[in-house]
């Protein structure tokens, strides 16, 4: 007997992301990586020519977009840590302070570096 | 009553004897501020179209039954409150499933899924003879929270991998395995892991995160997966390991 | 019309039928199952079960005194061989789910943590926070997948039983997505489908616990049994029915009136017990019948909270403390502030009775199996006789366990000694369904099946509520009669359509609802004493009396009538019919027996 079903099935359109807060979010943060394959370029350029790293690095377009790239890092970071706790099966208490450590760890050597670099 | 509040909702209709497409139609509900939004489902079956079709069963938010998405998010309907929608609402069947009828939708895969997972204790011999199992509350907090999944299929409509990828196993069946996977009781981790480390396993999750997010019993189905990638990796890398040495094992059998 | 072969069919894929299916697989594992159920297993009423399931479990208890709680709970209606074959069954159960998985609550010491509950002389309920219901449903329903040859038909709703020779033969089905009616052909069939609260308006039960499986085996001339017992329960929120669970008073939880007081103690469960100290069988931790009725009577002096969904009592467990609401009743929590709006660590709840449970089913033998050959009966559809005139809470949740298991393995056994059924036989059976279920789609008509669920409510609530008299007790019966009339103009609006027709299965859920209801009121009617949860108000009813009604009550169904009520004998095997007492009377009454038995 013919079955008298006809499942509809809503497809999934490319902008499927648009309509909620929360893929927008999700989009942003995958986007980040556009920004770590610049940071990336721009190394090579300064293993390969460092003469020109040099003049390039002081364009202040570079610069905004180094400043952006330095901005999506910390997004990147921030919703890395965040995600952190969930790959652990831990008790609520001890997350949160693991949570706390990776951020002090980060400052720290973030601040080593820079100092380092400075002098 | 003449001071009684209304309320306009949207509901997506779709009888596939008749209609080529779902649509949206308007109906007028009474409300007060108990009002779920099963509640102005059963108001309109009762009163104005029998013809409406939707699933329900418990309306206290434990058996899963009745996941729709209200203006676009997926919510059990019992537990939402037409009170918090003063300006009315639009209610369609979870997406990234077939829709069969009005709100109903197709959970044949969904099922199917939580069946790969083997979601039971494997490899345990104790019999009722032998009394229960010790399990510490150290042990069960382990497992509790993945264990809250009322199968209400939320999840599966917040994840966009899963409506890209209809083969993922997806949230609630990859929570459920990951359950058994941290019973002291069970040892069925290894059968479990090959399933989960299939290509419509765990690694099709990108981590969007949604569907913890909807779960409305907070069994965080993005953290189970997030240690299943970890489970995933570990083991891959104890199978390299096994690999190299069973190879030097063999080597040595022969010289 | 498909034709489907199995050994056995299981009917309901609640706690009862997935406990059978997998005992009936355990049992004969060559067998076929089909486990047929008209929403999917999780979706099942046990889900929402909340306190915790019974079982002996400390040292200091004994079956023994499990078996005397229960029956003296059942104000002696019970089949006492039942009852001892049940307590004696639960530890093993219990045990077998921990095996298959249950997240049981834990000491810290890793063992099994029980919890008192009502009417219960010492702890024994074991519990999964306030999620019990719900983990052994998860638990039964994840552990029957382990098994191949149980094969389930989800959203089939069954429409009717084959019987042939006085033996069944299997059922016809609706497959509810394809619009199709299909046969299952079963050696033996097991039927799981729980109570019928949803024949009171006001109600703790999913609006799936409508009935018709009590119905389906009653117009196929099984007797409902017991059927005027109906337990309401004394805690349910105001407005929706949602329950708030017993263990909230087992852990410690008080009721109050209006003024503060914990009006318990003027209804025979006093003296008032010290706050956060709750005490077996005093006060809060009563019988639910007996509470139920305190409540009417407080009600009634006007000493209840008023709100715009009645009036209510107030259930206090703000003294147990945050960090033990969180861990023993985050569900409850959860659901007062969703439904009610209240935090109960920092205010009370607002509760009143509502009807919850039905102590009455398809008679049963011992054996789980029905008058009918092969047709068996497990859980709240069931009578097999345990919970006499009123259940106790925590003993349903391990009825489920053991009187599933035992008609699983007792089907197993049966379904193979039926052979050689003439097919010709039951296909023309099955055909006389399926005209009738076409002829039910386009009956027209102006009456809805809303109304007539609604008025039958509002009806049963009348006259067969907490208290009953004659005179509304009849006001109710001839209330149904007429909605009797009036359901054969309901008019089916989704006359056409296949694909998931909820308004033809309401209307036959109502109406076989209807035939239930019948029986709860004729049963009641006739039965002119108090016991249990049946309460009688009017001149000569208002005592027990075992002269003439320590009996079971027997209701056979009549086509266009009102239902024929029989009687049957209660066994009594050790403990013989005594006074009902809680409180300081039932501790003096226990002191008594105690050393009547030490000479």
């Amino acid at each position: 007997m013919a079955t008298k079903r006809k499942p509809y099935v809503r497809e999934v359109d490319c902008c499927w992301w648009k309509g909620n807060p929360y893929y927008r979010f999700y989009m942003l943060r995958e986007g980040c990586s556009v920004f770590m394959v610049w940071v990336s370029l721009l190394f090579l350029l300064f293993l390969f020519s460092p003469s020109s790293f040099a003049t390039l690095i002081k364009n202040p377009i570079i610069c905004l977009l180094n400043f952006a790239a330095f901005l999506a890092s910390l997004l990147h970071t921030k919703t890395w840590y965040d995600l952190t706790p969930k790959a652990l099966n831990l008790p609520e208490a001890k997350l949160a302070a693991i949570v706390k450590w990776l951020w002090a760890v980060t400052i720290v050597f973030g601040a080593l570096v820079l100092l380092l670099s400075l002098f | 009553m003449a001071d009684e509040k209304k309320l306009l909702l949207k509901i997506q209709r779709y009888n596939p004897e008749r209609d080529s497409a779902p649509y949206l139609a308007p109906y007028e509900i009474p409300w007060d501020d108990q009002t779920s939004f099963l509640d102005a489902l059963q108001y309109l079956k009762d009163n104005v179209c029998p013809d409406l079709s939707f699933r329900s069963s418990c309306r206290m938010a434990i058996c899963g039954s009745c996941g729709v998405m209200i203006d676009g998010a997926p919510k059990l309907a019992c537990k939402t409150f037409v009170r918090n929608y003063p300006d009315g609402a639009t209610v369609e069947p979870l997406v990234n499933f077939p829709v069969e009828r009005d709100l109903v939708v197709d959970l044949t895969h969904f099922l199917e899924y939580i069946e790969a997972l083997k979601p039971y204790v494997i490899g345990n011999a104790r019999k009722p003879a032998d009394g229960p199992n010790t399990q510490t509350p150290a042990q069960l907090a382990r497992y509790h929270k993945f264990s809250m999944c009322i199968n209400c299929g939320l999840c599966y409509a917040a994840c966009p991998q899963f409506g890209l990828n209809p083969a993922f196993l997806g949230p609630a069946a990859i929570t459920l395995g990951h359950r058994y996977n941290l019973d002291s009781r069970d040892h069925g981790k290894n059968e479990r892991l090959q399933t989960m480390n299939t290509e419509n396993g765990v690694w099709s999750c990108t981590f969007v995160g949604y569907c913890s997010e909807v779960c409305p019993k907070h069994a965080d189905p993005a953290a189970a997966l997030q240690q299943c990638k970890a489970d995933s990796a570990l083991s891959f890398a104890a199978s390299v390991l096994n690999c190299k040495k069973n190879k030097e094992v063999s080597h040595g059998n022969k010289t | 019309m498909q034709t489907l072969n199995f050994d056995l069919a299981v009917v309901g894929a609640g706690g009862a039928g997935l406990r059978a299916a997998i005992a009936a697989s355990e049992t004969r594992p060559d067998l076929t199952v089909a486990l047929v159920s008209k929403v999917y297993p999780m979706r099942s009423h046990t889900v929402a079960a909340e306190g915790g399931s019974a079982a002996v479990q400390q040292e200091h208890d004994s079956l023994e005194l499990h078996f005397n709680d229960t029956v003296s709970g059942g104000d002696w209606l019970c089949e006492q061989d039942v009852v001892e074959y049940f307590v004696q069954r639960c530890p093993r159960e219990m045990t077998q789910m921990e095996q298959w998985g249950c997240p049981w609550s834990r000491k810290p010491d890793g063992s099994i943590a029980v919890r008192n509950f009502g009417g219960m002389k010492v702890p024994r309920t074991w519990f999964a926070a306030d999620k019990t219901g719900f983990h052994m449903l998860h638990t039964l329903f994840q552990t029957s997948l382990r098994f191949p040859q149980i094969r389930r038909l989800d959203e089939h709703f069954v429409l009717d039983l084959l019987v042939e020779d006085g033996r069944v033969a299997g059922i016809v089905a609706l497959n509810m997505m394809e619009g199709e009616l299909v046969q299952v052909r079963a050696g033996a069939v097991v039927l799981a489908t729980g109570g019928a609260g949803r024949v009171y308006r006001y109600n703790t039960n999913a609006s799936i616990v409508t009935g018709e499986g009590m119905g389906i085996a009653y117009r196929k001339g099984a007797a409902l049994r017991d059927m005027e017992f109906v337990q309401y329960h004394p805690t349910g929120l105001p407005g929706s029915g949602i329950l708030i669970t017993e263990a909230s008073r087992g852990e410690g939880g008080v009721l109050l009136n209006k003024d503060g007081y914990r009006y318990l103690q003027d209804y025979g469960l006093g003296p008032e017990t010290p706050l956060g100290q709750p005490k077996p069988k005093f006060m809060e931790l009563g019988p639910r019948d007996k509470v139920s009725q305190a409540f009417w009577h407080e009600w009634r002096a006007g000493r209840m909270v008023g709100t715009p969904y009645g009036e209510v009592s107030l259930l206090d467990i703000r003294h147990l403390g945050r960090e033990k609401i969180l861990e023993r009743l985050p569900f409850i929590r959860e659901l007062s502030i969703q439904y009610m709006g209240i935090d109960p660590i920092d205010e009370p709840i607002p509760v009143r009775p509502t009807a919850h449970y039905t102590m009455g089913g398809i008679a049963t033998d011992a054996n789980c199996e029905t008058s009918i050959k092969g047709f068996f009966a497990a859980g709240e559809c069931s009578s097999v006789g345990m919970h006499g005139a009123n259940r106790l809470g925590s003993n349903s949740l391990a009825e489920l366990l053991v009187f599933g298991e035992t008609a699983g393995r007792n089907a197993a056994e049966r379904c193979r000694e039926n052979a050689g059924n003439s097919s010709s036989s039951l296909d023309a059976q099955a055909d006389d369904v399926e005209r009738w279920f076409k002829s039910l789609l386009q009956q027209k008509g102006k009456e809805k099946w809303s109304a007539i669920r609604n008025e039958m409510g509002l009806a049963m609530e009348d006259g067969c509520g907490i208290y009953r008299s004659e005179e509304l007790m009849q006001k109710t019966i001839d209330k149904l009669a007429e909605l009797q009339d009036r359901i054969k103009h309901v008019g089916v609006a989704d006359n056409s359509a296949s694909v998931f027709n909820t308004d033809i299965l309401n209307l036959i859920e109502i109406s076989h609802g209807l035939d239930v209801a019948e029986a709860m009121a004729h049963s009641a009617i006739k039965r002119r004493e108090s016991r249990g949860a049946h309460q009688r108000l009017d001149e000569g009813c208002r005592e027990r009396d075992d002269e003439n009604f320590l009996k079971h009550s027997l209701a056979y169904y009549n086509k266009g009538s009102a239902p024929r009520i029989d009687y049957g004998p209660v066994k009594i095997t050790k403990l013989q019919p005594a006074k009902r007492v809680y409180g300081a009377e039932g501790a003096s009454q226990d002191n008594k027996n105690k050393e009547k038995a030490n000479g």
